[in-house]
């Protein structure tokens, strides 16, 4: 169904991908290309990839090759019969180079290898079956896919390239032991239904992880158009990047005793004068207040203030470290994996974390500082029950343990007195700490939040569009009319939290160390100056910038700088 | 087919292949080795591809399916480049590959917020005018689900661009 504003974007599109072609076209000089032909002729005539009139014979054999190659890679055991055995080989560049993505089920069966498909079981040594194998709930379906397609595009423990990872997964017979948790599962599961069904495509995902190891114990989400399972695709973090900022700030020495500005409306410059400043004109109307205050009830001219004072650098810096894994590493990205920037609008919520990014975030702080990667696979048994595999521990010491407490301790304000109060607060007062995600457009919703046994992430949209969550009417019935991190997402990780740890003992982490000082002000510098009482001649005085921290007596009379 | 045939066919795709490539917003580098290995494939094909009215068509499928699996690893592998060597150096100079003709193409500011399969989509429908049905059996999906992907494609680039102008290019 196309309409006139479709045909105008078909044209402006149209004009501009073939000017672009046009444009490559002519880049390629016809000296490269006879290069390109006399290199391409050397792999055809160099006996390597000589035209067979029996294409399918070749083809099985280079997957047995790659298979015994793979193999060897993998396990490290020579296997003398298949050298020898191996015919006129397949060019190098035919193991290295990927081949088109197909689903496992459908590559090279008839290899004279007896060998089967991979099985995934989770924890208890159960197989968990794939979405595709039509039967197993969906949602199990959608782990096994999801850690299909994070053996082949995001780790090496299958082997070095794509092909031989298929080959592995395809006909190596393998049994692969990964973390999921069944029982946790069935929580996460069960915890969806707390989303009313709707008529806007509006869905849930949710990620845990075991929170002293960074094992994926649970994992639900619709997969989107592009099949990518929504629990480890990138969306607008909204508010719920707070959670950074505060970590972020409390290690550069901020307590949750000081103050900032949290007023409304606020213009704030960033330290790049080509920027324009970031003006918050709506939301809650904020106040002067204490970082628990502000960061409880997610007040954005205070949290964006917060997030340039720290630096918002510091800040991506931070998020970074604290969610690392293969999915997200500085310096890493693409089109499905945008950067994370310091944005003016970081605050609130420019930048793209998925679920698994956010669960991983929040592990860093509920393991007390301590960042330990999420990973799918414990362990890769071969067809004879040869280990091939074991998960090796790693971790990263990201956030101080006295900070990180003090944090802790901040964000239990959300669930007690802030966002999530209404909401969130566990059965038996099982301690737990979280932020809630929020976006004046409400395109996205989340909640983020952690006890010591579990850390965990829920968000809520449209897994193919940025669909305002306003007005929809299941959710009007049900008294939401705007959907917030508060509501749903709060309600799905309440839900969850409750049945995966029910009969767990509910521990608490330590308390934090009493302030370090006085309670000061956290002013950002440029911004913010010291009244000189008014006069129009004297302009308000500029506050020096601080390291790491700006600050001023809490007592100080702060003013906007002219 | 000839060998002369076989060159023909090669000097004709080659550039076509890279262009292509190229306007998916490809390396170079990773352009160039895919068109080379499309055309080695072709080559072991060559007997079916002398029959067929189109033969660029086939490579340019062979093409597609080589870049969107490359794609896919490609942020995977880079990890673990930068995970094993820490050398965040790497990683920019990998970078600096890939923003190369960014900024003077309009059609790839265009592609930035689309996943492979859809700029792969992007480009075929708009830069090479290939057909719904056509894209559909080159890739592998149903008519409908490129159908709904090149409406998803125009929202994704106007709202991109709008938040690009609203935006900026926010860096402090």
């Amino acid at each position: 169904m196309t309409n006139r504003s479709d045909d105008r974007k078909d044209r402006a599109l149209r004009d501009a991908a073939q000017k672009s072609l046009d444009r490559h076209h002519r880049s390629v000089r016809a000296d490269e290309v006879e290069m390109a032909l006399q290199a391409a002729r050397v792999h055809i005539v160099g006996g390597k990839r000589t035209h067979r009139p029996t294409g399918p014979i070749v083809a099985a054999a280079a997957a047995v090759i790659l298979l015994v190659g793979a193999l060897v890679a993998v396990s490290n055991r020579p296997n003398d019969r298949a050298v020898t055995d191996m015919p006129t080989a397949p060019s190098v560049d035919q193991t290295t180079l990927p081949s088109r993505t197909t689903t496992p089920s459908t590559t090279s069966r008839a290899t004279s290898v007896d060998s089967a498909p991979a099985t995934l079981h989770d924890v208890h040594g159960a197989p968990i079956l794939g979405a595709s194998s039509g039967s197993g709930s969906d949602e199990a379906g959608s782990f096994h896919d999801v850690v299909v397609e994070h053996l082949l595009h995001h780790s090496e423990i299958l082997g070095d390239s794509v092909d031989e990872r298929r080959r592995q997964l395809d006909v190596g017979g393998l049994q692969i032991y990964t973390t999921l948790d069944p029982a946790t599962q069935r929580a996460a599961e069960d915890s969806r239904s707390e989303l009313p069904a709707n008529s806007r495509n509006i869905e849930a995902a949710l990620v845990s992880l075991d929170t002293n190891s960074g094992a994926v114990r649970a994992l639900v989400g619709p997969a989107n158009d592009d099949g990518v399972n929504m629990a480890m695709k990138p969306r607008q973090s909204g508010s719920a990047i707070g959670l950074f900022i505060v970590a972020a700030a409390v290690e550069a020495g901020a307590q949750s005793d000081d103050v900032i500005d949290a007023r409304r409306d606020c213009t704030l410059p960033t330290s790049n004068p080509a920027v324009p400043a970031l003006v918050i004109e709506s939301g809650a109307a904020g106040m002067v207040g204490t970082l628990r205050e502000v960061a409880s009830i997610s007040l954005s001219c205070g949290m964006a203030r917060l997030s340039m004072i720290v630096g918002l650098d510091h800040v991506v810096d931070t998020t970074y470290q604290m969610a690392s894994s293969d999915y997200l590493q500085p310096g890493v990205s693409n089109a499905d994996r945008p950067p994370l920037e310091p944005f003016a609008s970081l605050a609130t919520g420019a930048n793209e974390l998925s679920a698994l990014d956010m669960a991983s975030g929040v592990q860093t702080l509920a393991n007390e500082g301590v960042h330990r990667p999420p990973y799918f696979v414990e362990f890769v048994d071969d067809a004879d029950g040869n280990r091939l595999y074991t998960h090796t521990p790693s971790e990263q010491r990201v956030l101080g343990r006295a900070g990180t407490l003090e944090t802790i301790d901040l964000l239990k304000s959300v669930l007690r007195e802030g966002t999530a109060r209404r909401h969130a607060p566990l059965a038996s007062e099982r301690p737990a700490f979280g932020v809630t995600g929020s976006q004046l457009d409400a395109t996205n919703a989340w909640f983020v939040g952690a006890t010591p046994q579990l850390s965990s992430a829920v968000w809520v949209g449209d897994p193919n569009a940025y669909t305002p969550m306003i007005d929809i009417s299941e959710f009007a019935a049900d008294g939401v009319p705007t959907v917030q991190g508060g509501r749903y997402p709060t309600q799905i990780w309440k839900a969850f939290t409750d049945a995966a740890l029910e009969g767990t003992p509910a521990t608490d982490w330590e308390p934090p160390p009493a302030p370090a000082r006085e309670p000061v002000r956290l002013v950002l510098s440029g911004n913010e100056c010291l009244s000189t009482g008014g006069s129009a001649s004297e302009p308000p005085q500029q506050i020096p910038l601080g390291q790491p921290l700006t600050t001023v007596d809490v007592d100080s009379d702060v003013v906007p700088c002219r | 087919m000839t060998e002369g045939d076989y060159d023909d066919l090669f000097r004709d795709a080659y550039p076509r292949l890279v262009a292509f490539a190229l306007a998916m917003a490809t390396p170079r580098s990773v352009a160039q080795e895919l068109a080379q290995e499309t055309l080695v494939r072709a080559y072991e094909h060559r007997d079916r591809l002398a029959r067929m009215e189109a033969p660029y068509g086939w490579c340019r499928r062979v093409m597609s399916n080589l870049l969107i699996d490359q794609h896919r690893t490609r942020a995977a592998e880079r990890a673990a480049l930068t995970r094993l060597a820490h050398s965040p150096e790497a990683g920019e100079a990998d970078d600096a590959i890939l923003a190369d003709p960014v900024d003077a193409d309009a059609w790839r500011r265009m592609l930035a917020p689309l996943t492979v399969r859809q700029r792969c989509i992007a480009t075929l429908f708009y830069a090479e005018d290939a057909s719904v049905a056509r894209i559909a059996d080159d890739l592998g999906l149903s008519e409908g689900t490129v159908k709904t992907s090149l409406s998803r494609i125009r929202h994704k680039v106007s709202m991109h661009l709008r938040e690009r102008s609203e935006h900026g290019e926010a860096r402090t």
